[in-house]
C-alpha cells in the first residue's frame, strides 16, 4: 500500500501539465471547427463522387465526413492519443526501470517486502493514475465539443465510446511499455524509448491512412482504437477488446515473470 | 577523441532503436508500394481530377503511382521521427551527466566545459548521420524492385539532405535545452512539449491562411518533398533558415554551458 500511494503521490504533480495539454490540444483544434462546418459542405459533395481508392489515397473516408462533429473531432483527437500514447509508455519504461536509474534500489530493495508486493503496488499506483487522467480527461473532451459544435448535433453514445477506446489505448501502451522496459538490463534515456514507441506507431497508423494496405496497421495500436472505425461502425470492435487482452496479459505476466528474479545492482 | 568514443558508446542503443523502427516502418510501407506502381487504373483517376482539387490536397505534382510521388507523401513523417530522435538526443547528451550523478566526476577532468559540448556535439552528429544513413539505405534498396531512374536518386539525395538539416536543428535545440534548463526531469518535458507544439503548429497552419507567416518557425514544413520533386533543388529558405537557427542555438549552448551552476 505504501509503495502504491508513493507512486502516485510522486506523480501526480506532472498530471496537471499533462492535463492542460490535452485541454490545450482539444480547445486549440476545435475552435477551427465552426469554420471547417461551413466550408466544407461543398467539399464533401465532390468526395461523394469519387473512387473509394482514390479517397483511401487522400485518407479520407466516405463515411465519416469532416463536416460532421464526430468526423471533425476524430481528427482533432489522433493528437491528443498520440499524446496519451507518450505518457502511457513513458510510465511503462520508467516503472520498473526507475530504482536502476535514480540508485534508489538498496533502499526499496532491501525493505520486508517481496518482489511481488513492490510490482503490485507501483503497478496499481500508476493504474490508479491513469484512470484519474482519464477522469478529467473524458470531461475536457466533451467540453470542447460542446461549446463549438455550433449547433451541429452528435451522438453522445459513439463519443463516449471513442473515449473508452482511448482508455483502452492507454492501458495497452502502458503494458507494452512495461513488457519492452524488460527486455533491456538498464535503461537511462526513459523519454528516448517512450517517444520512438509511441512516434513509431503513430508515423505507421498515419501512413496506413494514406497509403492503405492490407498489415501496415496491424503492428500499431493505434489501428484498434482508430476513432473513424468506431464512428461508423458505431462500435468497438471484438478486435480492439482482443488486443487489450493480449498486450495486458503478455505484459503483465512477461513483466512481473523478469522482475521477480532479476539482477538489480545497487549502484 | 576519447569523449566521442564514449558517447558514441553509451548512445549506440538508442540509435540503433531509432534506425530499426525507421527501416522497419520504410520496409512495410515499401512492400505497399506494389499496389499502386504502375498501376493504369490509379493514373486514369488522378488524370481525370480538376486542377483545383489536387490543389487542394497539396496533390498536383505528386503521383502516387511513381516511386517519388509516393515517398514524397510519406515524407513529413519521416522528417518527425528523425526530429524526435535528434532532439532528444541532444537534450539526453548534456543532461545524462547530471542526470546519472557522472558530472562531478567527468567536468572535474582537465578539459574545459567548451571542449566536453564540442565532442558530445560531434559525437551526436556522426549519430545523426548514422541515422539519416540507414534510412536512405533502407529507401534504396527496397526501391531497386521498381525501377528507380536517376531523377528519384537525385530526388531521395536531396530529401536525406533535408532530413539532416532538420535534424542540425532539433540536436541544437536539445542542446541548447539542456544546457539552459538546470533541472534534466524538466528539460526533458519541455522537449516534448516543444516537439509536439511544433508538430500541431504545422497541421493548424493547414486549416487557416491567417498563420501563414508562421511558417518560417516550423521546421517540418522548411523543405516540402513535393517542391523538391517538381523542381529537384533544395529550397534555399529553408536552408538558410536551418542553418542560421542551427548556428544560433548552438552558439547559445556554447555561451551558456560553460558558465553555468551544475545541477548536483
Amino acid at each position: 500500500m505504501n509503495v502504491l500511494i508513493f507512486e502516485f503521490k510522486n506523480k501526480i504533480k506532472t498530471l496537471i501539465l499533462w492535463e492542460i495539454g490535452f485541454a490545450f490540444i482539444a480547445f486549440l483544434f476545435m475552435t477551427f471547427y465552426p469554420t471547417f462546418s461551413k466550408d466544407t459542405e461543398v467539399f464533401d459533395l465532390i468526395i461523394k463522387n469519387y473512387p473509394e481508392m482514390l479517397l483511401k489515397a487522400f485518407g479520407l473516408n466516405r463515411e465519416v465526413s469532416l463536416s460532421s462533429v464526430l468526423g471533425f473531432f476524430s481528427f482533432v483527437f489522433s493528437f491528443t492519443q498520440l499524446t496519451l500514447a507518450i505518457q502511457a509508455s513513458y510510465y511503462g519504461f520508467s516503472l520498473l526501470t526507475i530504482e536502476q536509474r535514480e540508485f534508489t534500489a538498496d533502499f526499496l530493495l532491501s525493505k520486508p517486502k517481496s518482489r511481488t508486493d513492490i510490482y503490485l503496488g507501483k503497478l496499481f499506483g500508476t493504474l490508479l493514475l491513469l484512470i484519474v487522467t482519464h477522469l478529467f480527461l473524458w470531461p475536457i473532451q466533451i467540453l470542447s465539443i460542446e461549446i463549438f459544435r455550433d449547433g451541429h448535433t452528435y451522438d453522445m453514445m459513439v463519443l463516449l465510446r471513442i473515449l473508452l477506446g482511448s482508455f483502452f489505448l492507454s492501458l495497452s501502451f502502458f503494458f507494452i511499455s512495461l513488457g519492452l522496459s524488460m527486455l533491456f538490463k538498464k535503461i537511462n534515456n526513459v523519454l528516448s524509448m517512450a517517444l520512438a514507441i509511441s512516434f513509431g506507431t503513430y508515423v505507421l497508423q498515419m501512413l496506413k491512412g494514406i497509403i492503405g494496405g492490407d498489415y501496415l496497421g496491424l503492428f500499431t495500436p493505434f489501428y484498434y482504437y482508430e476513432t473513424n472505425q468506431i464512428i461508423a461502425s458505431g462500435k468497438l470492435s471484438t478486435d480492439s477488446f482482443l488486443f487489450l487482452g493480449v498486450t495486458c496479459f503478455v505484459g503483465l505476466a512477461y513483466s512481473l515473470f523478469v522482475y521477480r528474479a532479476r539482477d538489480i545492482h545497487a549502484l | 577523441m576519447k569523449i566521442i568514443q564514449h558517447e558514441l558508446k553509451s548512445n549506440f542503443k538508442y540509435t540503433l532503436i531509432w534506425s530499426g523502427i525507421m527501416a522497419a516502418i520504410i520496409a512495410m510501407m515499401m512492400a505497399e508500394f506494389s499496389a499502386y506502381y504502375n498501376n493504369p487504373q490509379m493514373m486514369e483517376i488522378i488524370k481525370a481530377m480538376p486542377e483545383s482539387l489536387l490543389k487542394a490536397f497539396s496533390m498536383d505534382s505528386i503521383n502516387l503511382t511513381t516511386l517519388g510521388g509516393f515517398l514524397s507523401v510519406a515524407s513529413v513523417y519521416f522528417y518527425i521521427l528523425a526530429a524526435a530522435f535528434a532532439l532528444i538526443l541532444g537534450n539526453n547528451i548534456i543532461a545524462k551527466e547530471e542526470r546519472d550523478k557522472t558530472a562531478e566526476f567527468f567536468l572535474t577532468l582537465p578539459i574545459s566545459r567548451e571542449r566536453v559540448v564540442f565532442s558530445k556535439l560531434i559525437a551526436a552528429i556522426i549519430a545523426c548521420i548514422f541515422f539519416t544513413g540507414i534510412t536512405t539505405l533502407t529507401v534504396v534498396f527496397t526501391g531497386l524492385n521498381y525501377a528507380p531512374d536517376a531523377s528519384y536518386y537525385k530526388f531521395i539525395g536531396l530529401t536525406s539532405t533535408s532530413m539532416l538539416l532538420i535534424q542540425m536543428i532539433f540536436l541544437s535545440m536539445g542542446l541548447f535545452m539542456a544546457a539552459a534548463i538546470r533541472r534534466h526531469k524538466r528539460s526533458n518535458i519541455m522537449a516534448v512539449i516543444l516537439l509536439m507544439g511544433l508538430y500541431m503548429l504545422s497541421i493548424v497552419m493547414q486549416l487557416t491562411d491567417k498563420l501563414n507567416f508562421l511558417k518560417y518557425f516550423t521546421p517540418f514544413d522548411y523543405f516540402r518533398s513535393a517542391e523538391i520533386l517538381k523542381t529537384l533543388t533544395l529550397p534555399r529558405c529553408g536552408v538558410g533558415l536551418s542553418i542560421s537557427f542551427t548556428l544560433l542555438f548552438l552558439a547559445l549552448t556554447f555561451y551558456i554551458y560553460p558558465k553555468r551552476d551544475l545541477n548536483l
